[in-house]
């Protein structure tokens, strides 16, 4: 099918902006600060159904629409804090088409009234971060950015910032308090960051693929756009697919396009039989592989299914992978990136990965099983933000579909594979 | 008036104004939702988690600490979830908590504690090792810091933030391995840090003062005040054994909030000090020698009535100091002026007439502006510089210093007027100048006349006399008149000297001008007010009545006594008096002239008879020819009147050492011995403070109708007469100057030094900074001097010996040295009188 | 420490926000830049420079794990372990750089050459396994490549 997020990726110099427009692009915000109001952009976001590409999946166009009216001035932060395991498809986007990027912010900036956006990039993302500040340069030289942009009246500024190693910081507050240049510890809510983000003003935060999308809708309208994917899941989605398969990498796809399309047409098929998969990051529940022939990849069916679709990270993992070593892995993940701030996440990720460190080591006990899911249920909405939520989702979910294992690997005090 | 809102919780209806949150919403019924980040004078937080409330329709259970109530809505805070998180939160935090409370000084007053018997769980389901972080480590000779029993709740780097506005501690690492420490190698240095180990939930930030002196039941808690300061902060003294083991804040909005300063808080060592006085001491052969009660009150009594028969009752007087309560105070007054017969009775440090106190702390508090003359909040009233900080910090409220010397607060950009010293009413009339040319003033009577006093004031002249950019003046104008509720503070030496009373009447012109409450006075003594009150002055009766006849004979049929009508001598002249020889005996009352004043040691020397009731030998003591023992403020009961005229109650915590008497007593005994009744003694004729505070009732219009009853633990502001508000001519008179000695001295006390009840407690004392002269950089290398270098300052009358310490802090011109540092009198320096002390630095 | 150009530079920073402390971490990056790691006299003259007291630059410098606070070799080699990485036999990949440079994870080799350390997930997962050499990604690792890539790091500079 054709592209239209990964169209350039592959282009030579395709983070050039010459090739870049060559192939069409700033069109769309040539078309948007002539033809649309930022009201009207606003609605037509809404009208597409677009939906948060970083993990919760909340209706862009119903966000913007959250700013408080006449408060100014207002910003827009770009999340490229990608950060959830088995995730790449931002770096994928910044890296071979950094002016789609840019295109989206400035289009969504205008939407939303912001006079200054940032990107924030998680540290590690060098060669990324190099390559969207030139593109920003650039941007500014051909008058994409700055003052009076393409003669419209509208002025932005555009900051690429780097963050520095922190999880936790994808978590729309804690970046914006890494933003402030603070610990990323994540903020109270209320007040949302629509009314009081950034320095305390209405601010708008969006991942790199729901800003990436804009340009799209904006050129071909909301209901081409809804003609992709399903009636509640609408529109385009990168997977990025890892693990056992025989091509990993970033696919675009229709939401609600089979799992096993996905895994067998797009990756090359799995280099193992299939043990589990976990398909939306590390942090969603991991599926066993029976459920897989009938699953779509959409937010509905995979609540349906007991996971979701998170991030659109599906990591496929193969027989022969021994399940408590990888929770245990996750654990340890979970805990080395809680921030500290609250109790039950900051205790309650050290204590599950001791347990399954124990566990993992051949000290398990029997009671150890319950002992993780009651510890689990003490964190699941306690924690302050959704970090120690998403530490749960390995744990419950492979004690729920790999019991026999854990029970294996303590009374045999070993692997089971 | 807030709407009210009505809410259910726990089957119980609720109402409280909106904006509540549902923690204090449940709080007002009394029921108890457990807190550990939340701090009601800290901004909400929201991290342990464990005041987690369900509330229908809403998802999850939600932090009542951070949720505000809204119309209708059913809260459930003992649910089977509620519960079963509460102790989840608490099995969370017991899994690395090290449980070592047998040695915990928390123990018994920890959160933490509290919390597990009430909610947490029975028996430990964790069986992995426990964390281990830094135990028991110093943060500073102050604090000591234990990072297993911390919770990471945040209060006191909150606290650091929010209130001290100086962040020396915070979060280092995160998530299990967060810990809360200051920077690298850094010691925790502040006077307010020991504020974090009162609001500390538990034993992470414990007192190395009190550390293993006594287990919290142990201690009986007696409500009193600070005696350090004017501020008056409400304190609790632990007591143990007869031994005040502890001091901690002790809410009073009206006061201190709860808030201490770290020398208010640890430095009460001096009472169990091996230098005590614990017996009378009685000159023979020319030393100190112990003797018993009845030999040194007989020999006072025939020495002074000796005295007053052969040279009249001019010949005698009495210091006293406004460190003492208003019950010594007044009983003092009281016997000088009926036993000694003379009105030669006065104090150190006495403010000038026409100082008025502080508006209140709430005032202070809620300013949009605050001008502070002259004085240092930091070193002076440390409790009102963290309210000032928190203001100007969080509220944006403007501090404009007036000061030679940079201090804190001028941090704050407010702006900072560097003046020259003795230039000061220049510079008020200057502010007045700007204010009336730009028509900034508020609407008042006799604006004309004002214009035409200051006239001769425009900016580029004041910058030319003081020295301070014109256009810094307008500016400081202008944020003065821009502020709603500006406050107008300053410090007494501002209106002391020659040129005071012209300084006063300029500041009070400023403040009618701008529509401000009348300029209140930096008090530095902790009863500087109320000793005046009592009339321990030489033209003051108590309730500072006038000595006119009518009063005279009224106040003699009450003390049922012939009144001298003889004008008395201040304590200038007094010492004055002494150096001529025709004052022969003086009684001193717990002050230090030897040290304090310019002429005390010599003056004190041509004494025939001198008695001095004190804690130590002070200087002044080891002058004397009789010493008495005194008890310290936790000895005694009493009342402290404060900066802002504030009425407060010390309970007697102590009994006294050995054979320690408080002030009154001894004065009462000593009347007795000299066969009158000063009043105010029991049947059994022991010495009773409440009486006194009666009789106080009766004679001091201010303090009319007060008992110790209606005190209570909060005290009562009392509210002596201010004149009539008006415009005044304030003259400047340029201050004479001396080529020989080209800088001019200002002198200013620090909070740690080296006066008699501080530099004899333990740990604090440490903390004292050596004996230094600052110096501008500027002047420093003209004189070819450099930092640390050891130097003699001198002035006309006599010389130190100190280290320069050269910093911008001081402006070109003048030189900074602080009081009671030295083994040497500062004050020698200075001719009792003159408005500028100028001196010369020369490098030894 | 912090010289007269980095100064300068990180008061150019503060003005690209509209909150001068919004520059802090890049502060630290330009300080890291030049020292190599953030010793506390390097982050008392960041403090300095950012208006902001050293116990919160040094504790937001704490929070993040691309901040050095200890001294690390020429290359830093930063192994993802994390799920993807790992299940492609990331742990191979750091036993084999154990044993080529002979030093454990967390350790610099003598001639200050390498430091070996893990890391969680780089965002390079379908390219696993990974490893990041100061700011270099290298992908899709084999003992071979890794041979070549350490002999190429040791040759440069000196």
């Amino acid at each position: 099918m054709e592209k239209f997020l990964l169209r350039n990726v592959g282009v030579p110099n395709s983070h050039e902006i010459d090739v870049y427009i060559g192939r069409g692009g700033y069109q769309a915000l040539a078309k948007a600060l002539k033809e649309f109001e930022p009201q009207e952009l606003v609605n037509l976001v809404r009208e597409s159904g677009l939906r948060g590409r970083g993990g919760a999946g909340f209706p862009a166009g119903v966000k913007w629409s959250f700013l408080p009216k006449g408060v100014y001035p207002r910003y827009l932060v770009c999340n490229a804090d990608e950060g959830e395991p088995g995730t790449f498809k931002d770096r994928v986007l910044i890296e071979h088409d950094p002016h789609g990027l840019i295109e989206g912010i400035i289009i969504s900036s205008y939407a939303c009234e912001v006079e200054h956006a940032f990107i924030y990039i998680r540290g590690e993302y060098v060669f990324g971060a190099k390559r969207l500040e030139k593109a920003v340069a650039q941007a500014y030289e051909r008058g994409y950015l700055g003052r009076n942009i393409l003669g419209s009246g509208y002025d932005l500024e555009l900051t690429v910032h780097r963050g520095a190693g922190s999880y936790v910081c994808g978590e729309e507050t804690g970046l914006l308090t890494s933003l402030e240049g603070d610990r990323g510890h994540p903020k109270l809510k209320p007040p949302f960051p629509a009314s009081q983000g950034l320095y305390r003003k209405p601010t708008i935060i969006n991942n790199v693929e729901t800003l990436f999308n804009v340009p799209f809708i904006v050129e071909h309208g909301a209901e081409w756009y809804k003609g992709f994917g399903t009636e509640r899941s609408p529109g385009l989605k990168l997977f990025c697919i890892s693990g056992h398969v025989n091509k990993p990498g970033v696919y675009e796809l229709p939401l609600g396009t089979p799992m096993m399309t996905l895994i067998n047409d797009y990756a090359g098929g799995p280099s193992k039989p299939i043990k589990t998969v976990i398909p939306g990051g590390s942090s969603t529940p991991m599926l066993p592989p029976d459920v897989l022939e009938t699953l779509t990849l959409d937010y509905e069916a995979l609540a349906a299914a007991g996971s979701m679709l998170g991030s659109g990270a599906v990591i496929v993992v193969g027989e022969g992978t021994c399940i408590v070593r990888l929770v245990e892995r996750l654990a340890e993940f979970y805990r080395h990136e809680s921030c500290g701030k609250c109790i039950p996440c900051r205790e309650g990720t050290d204590w599950l990965y001791k347990i399954m460190h124990r566990i993992e080591h051949g000290q398990g006990r029997e009671e150890d099983i319950d002992l993780l899911l009651d510890i689990c249920d003490n964190i699941s909405g306690k924690s302050f933000c959704p970090l120690g939520d998403a530490a749960l989702g390995p744990i419950t979910s492979s004690i729920k579909h790999f019991r026999d294992e854990y029970l294996y690997h303590i009374r045999e005090r070993r692997c089971m594979v | 008036m807030e709407p009210l809102v009505t809410l259910t919780i726990d089957d119980r209806e609720v109402t409280v104004p909106a904006g509540t949150t549902v923690l204090n919403a449940a709080k007002s019924v009394g029921i108890e939702i457990p807190t550990l980040c939340y701090y009601e004078k800290l901004a909400p937080f929201g991290g342990c988690r464990i005041c987690l409330v369900e509330i229908e329709k809403m998802r999850g259970l939600q932090t009542a600490c951070t949720t505000v109530v809204r119309p209708d809505m059913v809260v459930r805070t003992a649910s089977p979830e509620v519960l079963k998180t509460r102790k989840a939160i608490l099995e969370f935090l017991l899994t690395n908590h090290p449980l070592d409370c047998p040695v915990c000084d928390k123990g018994g007053e920890c959160d933490l504690q509290d919390f597990v018997f009430k909610w947490g769980p029975t028996e430990s389901r964790y069986i992995e090792e426990k964390r281990h972080k830094r135990k028991a480590y110093a943060l500073s000779p102050l604090i000591v810091k234990d990072e297993e029993r911390c919770v990471l709740c945040r209060r006191c780097v909150r606290y650091l933030e929010e209130w001290a506005d100086d962040l020396q501690l915070d979060y280092f690492e995160r998530g299990r391995l967060t810990r809360v420490d200051t920077f690298p190698g850094q010691p925790f240095d502040s006077v307010f840090s020991g504020n974090t180990i009162d609001i500390c939930p538990v034993g992470a930030l414990t007192s190395r003062v009190f550390r293993f002196r006594a287990r919290s039941w142990e201690l009986e808690k007696v409500p009193s005040v600070c005696a350090y300061c004017g501020v008056g902060c409400n304190i609790t003294l632990d007591v143990k054994t007869n031994k005040l083991r502890r001091i901690s804040g002790r809410e009073n909005p009206a006061v201190n909030d709860g808030w201490l300063c770290d020398k208010g808080r640890f430095a009460h060592q001096y009472i169990d000090s091996p230098e005590r006085i614990t017996r009378p001491l009685v000159r023979k052969d020319g030393e100190l020698r112990p003797a018993s009660w009845d030999e040194a009150l007989n020999l006072v009594s025939q020495r002074l009535r000796e005295i007053v028969r052969e040279s009249g009752p001019r010949s005698v007087g009495g210091v006293g100091s406004a460190t003492v309560t208003n019950e010594a105070a007044y009983l003092f007054q009281k016997f000088v002026r009926t036993v000694l017969g003379t009105n030669n009775v006065d104090h150190l440090g006495r403010l000038p007439d026409g100082a008025r106190p502080l508006p209140s702390m709430t005032e202070v508090r809620e300013a949009d502006a605050i001008l502070l003359f002259g004085a240092d909040t930091l070193e002076e009233a440390p409790v009102i510089e963290l309210f000032i900080r928190r203001a100007a910090n969080l509220k944006g409220t403007k501090v404009i210093v007036a000061n030679p010397r940079r201090i804190n607060l001028t941090r704050y950009g407010g702006p900072w007027l560097a003046y020259r010293p003795g230039t000061e009413v220049a510079l008020l009339n200057g502010l007045a100048h700007v204010i009336l040319a730009e028509g900034l003033h508020k609407e008042g009577r006799r604006v004309a006349e004002l214009k035409e006093w200051v006239k001769d004031y425009p900016p580029d002249k004041v910058e030319e006399i003081t020295a301070v950019p014109a256009e810094t003046l307008r500016e400081a104008a202008r944020v003065l008149t821009e502020a709603q509720k500006a406050v107008l503070i300053y410090g007494p030496d501002t209106v002391r000297g020659p040129n005071g009373q012209a300084c006063l009447t300029a500041l009070n012109n400023l403040a009618l001008l701008i529509g401000a409450h009348e300029p209140g006075c930096l008090a530095q003594e902790p009863n500087s007010w109320g000793v005046l009150d009592m009339g321990l002055a030489p033209h003051l009766y108590p309730g500072r009545q006038r000595l006119d006849d009518k009063v005279r004979e009224r106040l003699g049929k009450r003390w049922k006594a012939q009144l001298p009508s003889e004008a008395g001598l201040g304590l200038d002249e007094m010492l004055k008096a002494a150096l001529d020889g025709e004052l022969e005996a003086l009684y001193i009352m717990a002050a230090n002239p030897a040290m304090d004043h310019p002429i005390g040691d010599e003056a004190l020397e041509k004494l025939k008879f001198l008695v001095v009731q004190d804690l130590f030998l002070t200087e002044t003591a080891q002058l004397a020819d009789v010493v008495l023992p005194a008890a310290s403020f936790a000895e005694a009961d009493g009342t402290f009147t404060n900066m802002a005229g504030r009425v407060q109650r010390l309970h007697q915590a102590l009994r006294p050492l050995a054979e320690v008497k408080p002030h009154g007593q001894i004065i009462v005994d000593l009347a007795r011995v000299m066969g009158q009744e000063i009043g105010a003694t029991m049947p059994l004729e022991h010495y009773s403070p409440q009486a006194v505070m009666e009789e106080i009732a009766r004679v001091a219009a201010p303090y009319e109708g007060l008992s110790y009853g209606s005190l209570g633990d909060d005290g009562i502001p009392v509210t002596t007469e201010g004149g009539t508000r008006r415009f005044a001519q304030a003259d400047f008179r340029p201050p004479a100057t001396d080529a020989a000695y080209p800088l001019a001295l200002v002198t200013g006390r620090l909070l740690y030094d080296r006066s008699p009840l501080f530099a004899r407690s333990e740990i604090m004392r440490q903390l004292v900074p050596e004996p230094f002269v600052e110096i501008n950089p500027a002047d420093a290398e003209t004189l070819r001097i450099a930092d640390q270098d050891a130097v003699t300052v001198s002035s006309a009358r006599d010389s130190l010996e100190l280290r320069a310490r050269v910093s911008d802090d001081i402006r070109p011109g003048c030189v900074f040295v602080p009081l009671h540092l030295n083994e040497m009198p500062v004050v020698a320096l200075s001719e009792a009188g003159a408005a500028v002390t100028w001196v010369k630095v020369t490098k030894r | 420490m912090l010289s007269e150009n980095a100064k300068a530079e990180i008061e150019q920073l503060k003005g690209k926000y509209p909150d001068p402390k919004s520059a802090l971490l890049p502060a630290l990056y330009v300080a890291q830049r030049e020292h190599g790691w953030l010793s506390p006299e390097v982050m008392r003259d960041v403090a300095e420079v950012m208006d902001l007291p050293p116990a919160e630059v040094a504790s937001v410098a704490s929070f993040y794990t691309m901040f050095n606070r200890q001294p690390v070799g020429e290359n830093l080699i930063q192994v993802c372990t994390n799920i993807s990485c790992s299940l492609l036999g990331a742990e191979h990949i750091v036993e084999y750089l154990k044993s080529k440079l002979g030093i454990d994870v967390g350790e610099t080799t003598p001639d200050n050459k390498f430091t070996l350390v893990t890391v969680e997930c780089l965002g390079s997962c379908g390219t696993a396994p990974m490893m990041q050499v100061n700011d270099t990604y290298y992908e899709n690792l084999t003992e071979e490549k890794i041979d070549r890539i350490l002999a190429e790091l040791a040759e440069r500079k000196g």
